[in-house]
């Protein structure tokens, strides 16, 4: 099972992409790791940095982009990039992450693009063929 | 009706000017030719038509000739919605609140500056940060460490904060849309998230579409306007273009509003055509609330591309080892393009206030308009339009046209054809840095793959965008640009 696929032919401005996963744990870890190899090319997932935090969201969608805004922030506010995550959903929607990350400045020579928002734009969470398939549009 | 549809139920109106019949609201007015309008997407038509559907909108839904799909609605897009019937909604502003362009000339011409290009943007490249999360330049002592009153005083001062600090002049502000402050900013109404992401950003380009380029007068198109603003006064003079927004704090803002409108929408049954176009009435609490925080967005970018207006002035000082007044660094124009303001418009032979929201779209002043300041009441207002770094980029002036037919409001760049991810593979790094090498065009950038997403065929032709506004009436070509520098994230 592929962990994420970008999409070439969406997002004119931007960057799109289906996540899968055979769990949602699976799935927003794989969500995890897509976000931070859009910002940064072949990133390790290995990180020397720990963050964990909670979220809880009123339906999948918002989780997926409360969970995205997440990384994004502690990108912006703590200069960590998010390379790997263990996460648990349970079925009332809260989310426990315990991530691992790695400073900006030790990855400054692999920059690709800027993550600056996740977008509510064609987002869609549901099963497929016995994968949960999430596709979203991140704003760069 | 589906975007199909719509397309073909244009009506010319002339050679760059088409109207649909009523979607929603009010009809689509397309400012564009018709090779440029038989390229827009579908979805185009379909966002443009949601907007129509909005509470309040005046006149038209209007797209430009460098209209593209955007969320919510496309970039490229404008709309005017009525003060007391009307909405607001981040979606139909962007995320990236108050981006925008700004325009230095230089008294320096090609010949002076060509033979140290190289260290003038290496330089500029070490003084600018840019790229993901960059951190404001450690050499100023006012960004470090800012702490909430600070960037509380920032939001709501704008401009009048860098002249306070010794970062911008009075003679800056006038050449500044709004003079660099709109006094609708209140910090009360921005998160500490906002404040946590924004306190780190001044002064930083960030990546993407953003960048910092020198470039030189290639072609004049109206030498009078032209000599009026102090450029094309000698051959081959060059000037400075860049182009960034609020960063992480603008972001924020529009990230945590589109929430609480979603909720909002929910508490009160509305159906939304796109969740991205999530809105609350502008006369609501919950309008009154994001239209205060999206306008210190509008301020700290503002504040933003003023601290880099600092920088690059230092680093030329430092490259060229002249003084700032010989090197003659004075801010053309400094235009927004992803905003919502109250603006006066005659609706229905009326004088009406309306929150006009601009995606991706340019005010565009004619001579004369109560809001310019010096020698722009005569020329009009600058409308700045970055092109890609390969081909260029255009400064026009705003018309009488445009505040009669479009809210004062005409196009933003040259628009996107292609996205990135189909960019990184369609475009060969090792070839785009050749070409740019062959066209004499110096890049600094923290990445070539981030680069190839930039590349010049990834965007539709500016000449021929520009042209069709140009045509139009709505805004008229001054000059084109050619880069021979350029710093990317």
């Amino acid at each position: 099972m592929e962990r994420y696929r970008l999409l070439k032919n969406e997002a004119t401005a931007d960057i799109a992409f289906i996540a899968y996963g055979k769990t949602l744990n699976e799935l927003f870890r794989n969500i995890a790791i897509a976000v931070s190899n859009v910002m940064v090319l072949n990133v390790k997932r290995r990180g020397t940095k720990k963050i964990s935090f909670k979220l809880n969201s009123e339906n999948i969608d918002y989780l997926v982009i409360d969970f995205i805004n997440k990384i994004i922030f502690y990108k912006d506010y703590k200069n960590i990039l998010i390379t790997d995550a263990k996460i648990k959903v349970d079925k009332n929607l809260n989310l426990k992450c315990q991530a691992v990350g790695e400073k900006l400045d030790k990855l400054k020579d692999l920059f690709l693009v800027d993550v600056k928002a996740a977008t509510l734009h064609d987002l869609n969470v549901k099963k497929e063929k016995g994968l949960i398939r999430c596709k979203i549009v991140l704003d760069v | 009706m589906e975007g199909q549809e719509i397309r073909n139920s244009l009506k010319k109106v002339d050679k760059n000017t088409w109207e649909s019949e009523k979607v929603g609201n009010v009809p689509i007015k397309v400012y564009a030719n018709e090779t440029i309008l038989k390229k827009m997407e579908n979805d185009v038509f379909n966002q443009a038509a949601n907007a129509a559907s909005l509470p309040g909108i005046l006149k038209y839904s209007y797209l430009f000739s460098d209209a593209h799909i955007g969320y919510g609605v496309p970039v490229g897009w404008a709309g005017a919605f009525d003060l007391k019937e009307g909405i607001i909604s981040p979606g139909a502003i962007g995320f990236d609140i108050n981006c925008g362009m700004r325009l230095i000339k230089t008294n320096l011409t090609l010949k002076e500056v060509k033979p140290k290009i190289k260290e003038l943007v290496d330089m500029l490249f070490k003084m600018v940060p840019a790229g993901v999360g960059s951190n404001s330049p450690q050499m100023l002592r006012d960004l470090k460490a800012l702490t909430k009153s600070d960037l509380k005083e920032i939001a709501e001062e704008g401009v009048d904060w860098a002249v306070r600090k010794g970062y911008a002049t009075k003679k800056d502000e006038e050449r500044i849309e709004e003079q660099g402050r709109v006094k609708s900013a209140d910090f009360s109404k921005v998160s500490e998230d906002a404040f946590k992401r924004g306190k780190q950003q001044l002064g930083t380009l960030g990546s993407g579409n953003h960048y910092l380029e020198i470039q030189v007068v290639n072609k004049d198109f109206n030498k009078e306007i032209a000599n009026s603003l102090d450029l094309d006064i000698m051959k081959d003079q060059v000037v400075v273009m860049f182009h960034t927004g609020s960063r992480g704090f603008g972001h924020q803002i529009a990230s945590d509003y589109i929430k609480k409108f979603l909720d909002y929408s929910s508490r009160n049954g509305i159906t939304l055509k796109d969740r991205q176009l999530a809105y609350a009435p502008f006369n609501s609490d919950e309008g009154q609330e994001y239209f205060k925080a999206m306008s210190c967005g509008i301020n700290f970018a503002f504040v933003n591309r003023q601290i880099i207006n600092y920088q690059v002035r230092e680093a030329f000082k430092n490259t060229f080892k002249r003084s700032e007044r010989d090197l003659g660094l004075d801010v053309v124009y400094d235009v927004s393009h992803n905003t919502a303001k109250i603006e006066e418009y005659a609706v229905e032979n009326k004088k009406t206030n309306v929150i006009i929201h601009r995606k991706g779209a340019t005010r565009s002043f004619g001579p004369g308009n109560k809001e310019l300041k010096g020698i722009l009441k005569r020329t009009g207002q600058p409308v700045i339009v970055g092109g890609s770094m390969e081909t260029g980029s255009y400064l026009c002036i705003g018309t009488k046209k445009a505040e009669e037919e479009s809210f004062g409001t005409t196009l933003h760049g040259s628009g996107r054809t292609m996205s990135r991810v189909a960019a990184r593979s369609a475009i060969n790094p090792k070839k785009l840095l050749e070409s740019m090498k062959a066209k004499e065009i110096y890049v600094k950038a923290n990445s070539i793959t981030g680069l190839t997403e930039e590349g010049g065929s990834a965007y539709k032709d500016i000449n021929e965008v520009v042209d069709s506004m140009d045509k139009a009436g709505i805004s008229l070509k001054v000059l084109s640009l050619r880069p021979i520098g350029n710093i990317k994230g």
